[in-house]
C-alpha cells in the first residue's frame, strides 16, 4: 500500500469549495421542486430568472434531440410539451455540463468522457425506466435526473484515485468488491459518499441525492428511510442505467466493470433474466447513442 | 515484447456497432473503451509488408436473431468481414479461399463482477467470447490470439501493416496480439 493518508471530512470541504457551485436558476427549481405548489407557470418564471438558461432550453427544445414538431417559442409552451419533469430534465443535463465535462484523469477520463458517461447513463435509465416491472410505474424523467449527476463525486476524488489506484484495484480484484468499496478502505471515502457530500452542500433535491449515494448499491437504502419504498425504483433504473452504460464501455474510466449487481434492482426488469431479453435491451440501449449524439453536439455549441 | 506503435493521428475510430475494411496495408483502426462487447480482426498477411490487408469489427451482442442487431452481432460481423475480405482478395489477385486461411483476434468481452444471483444472460462479454469461437469452429476457423474477459475495458489498435492489434486496459499495460510470424 502506498501509504496515503485516508480523506477527512475537513479535506472534502476543501475539495467541494472548489466545485462551480450551481447557478441561482438550479437553486431556485430545486426549492420549486420541494414546494407543493410546483405547476407549469411556476416553473417557467422561474427558468425565465436566467435569460441564457432560458435561450439554452428553447434550443434544446427545438433540437433534433427532441424531435418536436412544431417550433417552441417560450418556457411555458415547452413545459406544456414536454412536461415539468422532463423540463427539468433538461435543466439538469445543461446544469451537468458545467459540473462533468472535465478532465478527471485519475480516473482516466478525458475531458468529455464523464459528461457523455452521465448523459448515456441518464437516457438509459429513463429508457430502462420504462421497462421496469414493479407496483407502480417508474418516473423515467426522474430516472433521468437521477443519472445525470450519480458521478459528481468523481469530480472531487479524482486526483485522489489517480495517486491509488493500484491499491485500490489489488483491492477490488483481490476481494471481488466493488470499486468504491475499494475506494473507501483505501482512501478512507468513496466517490459515492463524495458525491453525496457534495449534492447536501449543493442542496439537491432528496432523490438525487439518495441516487448518487446508492447508485451501485439501491438496496442498502437503509430501512429506516421513510421515503425508501417510494424512491427505491428510481434509484433502481439509475444503478441500472449506470450497469449497462459499463457495459457497454461509454466513457466509463479505470474503474472499468469492478462493480456489482444488485439483484433486488435487477428483479424490478423482467427482460434481463434470459438471453434474448438481455440481448434486445442492449440493442435497445445502443439505439440510443444518436440522441446523445445529438444532445452532445447541441450543448457544445452552446458552450452550455 | 516490442514496444507498441504510437497512435497515428490518422487513426480511423471504429464505435459500436462499426466495421472497417482496410482500403490499405498502411491504415490503423482504433476502437475505445472496448467493454463486455467484442472486437474482432480478421486480417491477412500479404507476401510483402504493403500486401497485408483486413477487417475490423466492434459488435455488443452475441447473435443477429435481435431485431435491428445488423452489425452489432457477431455472427453478422464475422460473415460480412470474411465475404468482404475474400472479395478484396479477389481484385488484389490473392489466393485465399476462406476465414480458414487468415488470422483471427478478438479482444474485450470483459464482464461486471460476479453477483449472488448468477443470471448467465448479464454475462453477455462470455457470450459474446463464446459465438464468437462457435462461429469459427463451424468455418474451420481458429482464433490466433486474443485478450478476453476479466473486469477491465480496452482500447484496441489494429496495425494493417504489421499484422498487430495492441490491447491497452484501461489502467494496465500495453499487450500485442500477434500472429506467428511476429516477433
Amino acid at each position: 500500500m502506498n501509504g496515503l493518508k485516508p480523506l477527512s471530512l475537513a479535506d472534502l470541504k476543501t475539495l467541494a469549495e472548489k466545485m462551480e457551485r450551481p447557478p441561482e436558476v438550479a437553486i431556485q427549481l430545486n426549492r420549486l421542486l420541494h414546494s407543493p405548489n410546483v405547476n407549469a407557470e411556476a416553473l417557467a418564471t422561474v427558468i425565465k430568472m436566467d435569460s441564457r438558461m432560458t435561450a439554452q432550453v428553447l434550443r434544446l427544445c427545438n433540437s433534433a434531440a427532441y424531435g418536436l414538431k412544431r417550433e417552441i417559442t417560450t418556457v411555458k409552451e415547452a413545459v406544456a410539451m414536454l412536461g415539468t419533469n422532463a423540463l427539468v430534465s433538461m435543466v439538469y443535463a445543461i446544469l451537468a455540463k458545467v459540473s462533468l465535462d472535465k478532465d478527471v484523469s485519475g480516473y482516466g477520463l478525458e475531458k468529455g468522457q464523464l459528461f457523455r458517461n452521465a448523459l448515456t447513463g441518464a437516457l438509459y435509465s429513463r429508457y430502462l425506466a420504462g421497462r421496469m416491472r414493479g407496483d407502480e410505474p417508474v418516473d423515467g424523467e426522474q430516472a433521468f435526473t437521477g443519472a445525470i449527476l450519480r458521478d459528481i463525486g468523481k469530480v472531487l476524488l479524482g486526483d485522489y484515485v489517480g495517486d491509488a489506484y493500484g491499491d485500490i484495484e489489488h483491492v477490488a480484484m483481490e476481494r471481488q468488491i466493488s470499486f468504491p468499496q475499494a475506494e473507501k478502505e483505501i482512501l478512507g471515502v468513496s466517490h459515492l459518499e463524495a458525491g453525496h457530500y457534495m449534492a447536501k452542500v449543493w442542496g439537491l433535491p432528496d432523490m438525487l441525492v439518495k441516487s448518487i449515494r446508492y447508485k451501485t448499491e439501491p438496496s442498502a437504502m437503509p430501512t429506516s428511510d421513510p421515503f425508501r419504498k417510494q424512491h427505491f425504483p428510481v434509484v433502481a433504473a439509475v444503478h441500472l442505467g449506470d450497469a449497462f452504460v459499463r457495459m457497454n464501455g461509454i466513457g466509463i474510466g479505470v474503474d472499468g466493470l469492478m462493480y456489482l449487481l444488485d439483484e433486488a434492482a435487477l428483479r424490478l426488469l423482467p427482460e434481463s433474466q434470459t438471453d434474448a431479453g438481455m440481448e434486445g435491451l442492449m440493442a435497445g440501449l445502443i439505439a440510443l447513442h444518436p440522441q446523445v449524439d445529438d444532445m452532445l453536439s447541441f450543448l457544445e455549441k452552446e458552450g452550455a | 515484447m516490442p514496444k507498441k506503435p504510437t497512435t497515428p493521428k490518422n487513426v480511423i475510430a471504429v464505435a459500436p456497432g462499426q466495421w472497417q475494411l482496410s482500403q490499405s496495408a498502411y491504415q490503423v483502426f482504433r476502437a475505445e473503451r472496448v467493454s463486455a462487447g467484442l472486437v474482432m480482426v480478421v486480417h491477412f498477411n500479404g507476401a510483402d509488408e504493403g500486401d497485408g490487408m483486413g477487417a475490423i469489427a466492434h459488435v455488443q451482442l452475441p447473435q443477429s436473431s435481435t431485431e435491428n442487431s445488423g452489425m452489432l452481432a457477431v455472427d453478422t460481423a464475422l460473415q460480412t468481414m470474411e465475404t468482404e475480405l475474400l472479395a478484396l482478395a479477389q481484385q488484389k489477385e490473392i489466393a485465399v479461399a476462406s476465414i480458414s486461411e487468415m488470422q483471427v483476434f478478438l479482444a474485450g468481452g470483459a464482464q461486471l463482477f460476479a453477483f449472488g444471483g448468477g443470471n448467465n444472460a448479464l454475462n453477455i462479454g462470455s457470450r459474446n467470447v463464446e459465438a464468437a469461437h462457435r462461429w469459427l469452429q463451424s468455418h474451420h476457423a481458429l482464433v490466433t490470439a486474443e485478450a478476453v474477459g476479466e473486469n477491465r475495458a480496452r482500447n484496441v489498435e489494429y496495425y494493417v501493416s504489421m499484422g498487430q492489434v495492441w490491447v491497452t486496459p484501461l489502467g494496465g499495460e500495453d499487450a500485442v496480439l500477434a500472429g506467428p510470424e511476429t516477433d
